[in-house]
């Protein structure tokens, strides 16, 4: 993991991407309790090219020269499998100007907060999203203004009113789970 | 029924303590999450592989 998170900032260093943020199930990871992933994603801003394109061939073309093969969607980055999503909304863009800076052992790097974890999962919305956001809320102080503000700014309000009534409604216990 | 009541309220006991013992899971710092995160990765495949299932790789 040290060694995939060098390879990040150095990336990051080369300006072969502008600015990386880690997401996904290793973000919940950080947060809740140890889920089963097998990937590292990384939301990441990238350098506009000539033409005002935006391309990970560049990424991927230094990686590869590097020794780090592809393998389906992800490229295999010291033993780690890496998904590179460029930021694909503004919410994502949020969340990356707005990344908490964390330690891994002695290496530095850059986790969404909480509040916009939960957010872009509110909008991805897919069952695992679900079941996370749900185990965030469990186990997790939320910052309730911040993550308000963040659904304001990027109009998930109505989502997530709709999601805390649907598991509101779950039983005596509310939102808690066993 | 009162019975019932009883074992009802041993169920919420033990759910509260699972809860419980998720937030302590919750607070670990970030290095100790990870060998958590490869022994549930090592679980994982081992059964997914008795299944005839390759798709995914324990991290190294």
């Amino acid at each position: 993991m040290e060694k995939t998170l060098k390879v990040l900032n150095d990336l990051q260093k080369k300006g072969l991407i502008k600015r990386y943020v880690i997401g996904g199930g290793i973000a919940v990871l950080f947060y809740a309790e140890p889920i089963l992933t097998y990937v590292l994603d990384v939301f990441c801003l990238l350098p506009v090219e000539k033409g005002g394109l935006i391309s990970l061939s560049a990424l991927y073309k230094y990686l590869r020269k590097k020794g780090y093969r592809e393998q389906e969607e992800h490229i295999l980055i010291e033993g780690i499998p890496v998904q590179f999503i460029p930021a694909y909304n503004e919410l994502v863009e949020d969340a990356i100007e707005r990344a908490v800076e964390v330690k891994y052992k002695r290496m530095k790097t850059k986790i969404v907060s909480a509040e916009h974890l939960l957010a872009i999962m509110l909008q991805t919305y897919r069952p695992k999203d679900r079941e996370r956001i749900l185990l965030i809320l469990d186990e997790v102080q939320i910052d309730m203004p911040y993550m308000e503000n963040v659904l304001e700014r990027h109009g998930l309000q109505e989502k997530w009113s709709k999601f805390r009534r649907l598991y509101d409604e779950e039983g005596e216990g509310g939102m808690e789970r066993c | 029924m009162k019975k019932e009541r009883e074992v009802w309220k041993g169920v919420k006991e033990m759910g509260r303590a699972k809860i419980e013992r998720r937030q302590q899971l919750a607070k670990l710092p970030f290095e100790e999450k990870i060998p958590i995160l490869l022994h549930l990765q090592r679980i994982a495949v081992g059964i997914s592989r008795a299944g005839g299932r390759k798709r995914h790789k324990v991290w190294k």
